[in-house]
């Protein structure tokens, strides 16, 4: 027989539910889904639309928590159920596609494709990494603060699907073995660099925009580039400055000797090159951009930037459309389209106020209550559901107690994005953890165990700041 | 095999002398085929040979290990015990009926009109028998698709 095949002697009934628990689990959800949206018994007080809206919802969640079939294909199948049972019209549905948040993300698509592209940010990294790497301790952290640098500008799974050959090269220069102490935390770096860095700009997830897209949708209300970064920054950089310091002193005791990198850093250095004119070229757009975003995001809007500048790598001749349109991420866009016509149909059919007049409204939240209780949701949510899909899922709700309880929506934003984009525990939770757990210098339980006090400690932070800095700018 | 069963709604039986280790009956498994004839000839079957046939009848279908019986009546008995369906070398229609007779057959015969390889003559098949026949073939590959295991897949399904 051949080395890769084996038999599988269990039951057939185990084996067929194992083989196709997919489909049986979308049968069975499909037919439920028929039974109770074909059902006359409308809660009292609920208008049909609402009820169609609310079991269109509760549909999308369990395909979007179980991944069954594709998130992106769920949102277009949503947009085609709301159309078909009347919810919204389907113009307008399909009217959501033209949100400014989708065309900022597809801008930042671009922008990072471009980046790549030029060879900007390999550069950056081995210059950083030549630079630092010369002890141990010293490494680690340089890959933890150019993961969390990068992670500003580019999407957070393409900083470490980059980072992440050169490390290996490294841990096979070095010679470290699968249990190596330096090993592990080389890719803990990159991994939680990826993920702290990813959640303080709108560039790091699309997960951010998105939550933006619906906060726009349903109240008018916007948060600029400068105004996120204002907030998010500092609770998220005292974490990365907390981790930094656990990181370091766990890796302090190692004495591997790093003088054997220099060749690995030179050798990667000169397969770079000198400095090509694209490079500039990219810096100058990627600085112009930001600062665009930073001071200039109230007249012009960060979408129009972002689509301006994307351009401009195309102008410039940093980047062509056959590279960038890999970078583009075409599953993401459908998915926030067909969210965010979601999260309108739940606002604009009166589900949300039905919810929050007959439920949220009499469990009395105070704000610290509130505060705790939607980022833990959103924090440990996010460690088994994709990223984008807490935000649908949470927002909508957490959006409208926000403003029943006399606090501003935006509020809600932040409370459900910053923490859907924290997700440490497992290679499943978010794209920079699987690709440091292929690695093979991290181990399941370990990762579980250390992201979750790292949750916890987002948590604790987060709550700080949000009882005390927020207030301060003015956030409630 | 693929290319075939993409092509052609058959019954492949693959022919083979009884093989000395049982990991060579996961192998033929492995490879798709529906059935396996033992034409080996021997006037007994060895110990060795009776476990690689009962090991061969718990792996495949029920009625599609087919050994060969030369002919005899004690051993057509022997294979029919062993869940075996028994060839004849040679055709001889009182054999044929003889073996479909025998109480025990009716437990192991692969629930068809004619029965593959003990009986050469074609019948002929209505709708029902062909609908028939095409279930119990894609049951048949449906079951050999969820037994045979790739490790890889394996490994990438279990979410590492």
């Amino acid at each position: 027989m051949k080395n890769d095949v084996y038999i599988d002697r269990r039951p057939l009934v185990t084996l067929f539910l194992i083989e196709y628990k997919n489909a049986i689990l979308l049968l069975f959800s499909f037919i439920l889904f028929l039974i109770f949206i074909y059902n006359k018994n409308i809660p009292h007080g609920m208008s049909t639309e609402a009820y169609h809206a609310l079991v269109i919802f509760l549909f999308a969640i369990f395909l979007w928590v179980s991944n069954v079939i594709p998130l992106a294909i769920t949102s277009l199948m949503v947009m085609g159920l709301l159309a078909t049972f009347e919810v919204l019209p389907d113009e307008k549905i399909f009217s959501f596609f033209g949100n400014k948040s989708l065309f900022f993300i597809i801008g930042a698509f671009i922008i990072a494709a471009g980046i790549s592209g030029s060879g900007l940010n390999k550069r950056i990294s081995y210059y950083i990494l030549a630079k630092f790497g010369d002890k141990p301790h010293r490494l680690v952290l340089a890959v933890f603060f150019l993961s969390a640098a990068l992670a500003h500008f580019m999407p957070e799974y393409a900083v470490a699907a980059m980072l992440f050959p050169i490390l290996m090269s490294i841990c096979k220069r070095l010679n470290l073995k699968k249990d190596s102490v330096l090993g592990k935390y080389i890719f803990y770096a990159l991994a939680w660099g990826s993920v702290l860095g990813g959640v303080v700009t709108f560039l790091g997830g699309a997960r951010n925009p998105l939550a933006i897209g619906i906060l726009e949708q349903s109240t008018g209300q916007t948060i600029g580039f400068l105004d996120w970064m204002i907030t998010v920054a500092p609770p998220v950089y005292l974490v990365i400055i907390l981790v930094a310091i656990y990181v370091a002193r766990e890796v302090r005791a190692s004495t591997k000797d790093m003088q054997i990198l220099k060749d690995v850093f030179s050798e990667g250095g000169e397969r770079i090159g000198k400095v090509q004119f694209k490079e500039i070229k990219a810096l100058l757009i990627l600085a112009g951009t930001i600062f665009l975003w930073v001071f200039e995001s109230g007249r012009i809007g960060i979408a129009n930037v972002a689509l301006i500048s994307a351009a401009l790598f195309f102008v410039l001749n940093v980047t062509n459309w056959e590279d960038a349109k890999k970078e583009i991420n075409w599953g993401a866009i459908l998915m926030y389209g067909g969210a965010i016509a979601l999260g309108t149909a739940l606002e604009q059919t009166g589900l949300l106020e039905y919810i929050n007049q007959s439920y949220i409204s009499k469990m009395n939240f105070s704000t610290l209550t509130f505060i705790i209780v939607v980022f833990s949701l959103s924090v440990f949510l996010t460690e088994g559901v994709s990223n984008a899909a807490v935000v649908v899922i949470l927002l909508p709700v957490v959006m409208k107690t926000a403003i029943s309880m006399n606090l501003p929506p935006t509020l809600a934003v932040y409370l459900v994005a910053v923490p859907s984009g924290l997700a440490f525990m497992f290679p499943m939770s978010s794209p920079p953890n699987a690709i440091a757990y292929s690695s093979g210098f991290i181990k399941m339980g370990e990762t579980a165990a250390k992201g979750f006090i790292l949750c916890i400690l987002c948590l604790a932070v987060v709550l700080v700041f949000a009882l005390t800095y927020w207030r301060i700018i003015g956030i409630y | 095999m693929d290319t075939i069963k993409k092509y052609y709604d058959i019954f492949i039986v693959l022919k083979s002398a009884i093989p000395q280790h049982k990991y060579r009956i996961e192998e033929y498994f492995s490879y798709g085929v529906h059935g396996l004839y033992f034409s080996t000839s021997a006037d007994a079957y060895s110990r060795e040979q009776v476990e690689i046939l009962t090991f061969a009848t718990e792996l495949f279908t029920r009625g599609w290990v087919f050994a060969n019986a030369q002919n005899d009546k004690n051993m057509i008995s022997q294979l029919i015990s062993l869940k075996v369906i028994p060839v004849p070398s040679e055709q001889d229609s009182g054999l044929v009926k003889f073996i479909k007779s025998h109480q025990s057959f009716a437990n192991i015969s692969p629930n068809l009109k004619s029965v593959p390889l003990l009986e050469q003559e074609q019948s002929d098949y209505s709708l029902a028998d062909k609908i028939k026949m095409k279930m119990l073939l894609e049951t048949m590959n449906l079951r050999q698709k969820l037994m045979v295991k790739n490790i890889d897949e394996s490994f990438g399904s279990s979410g590492l």
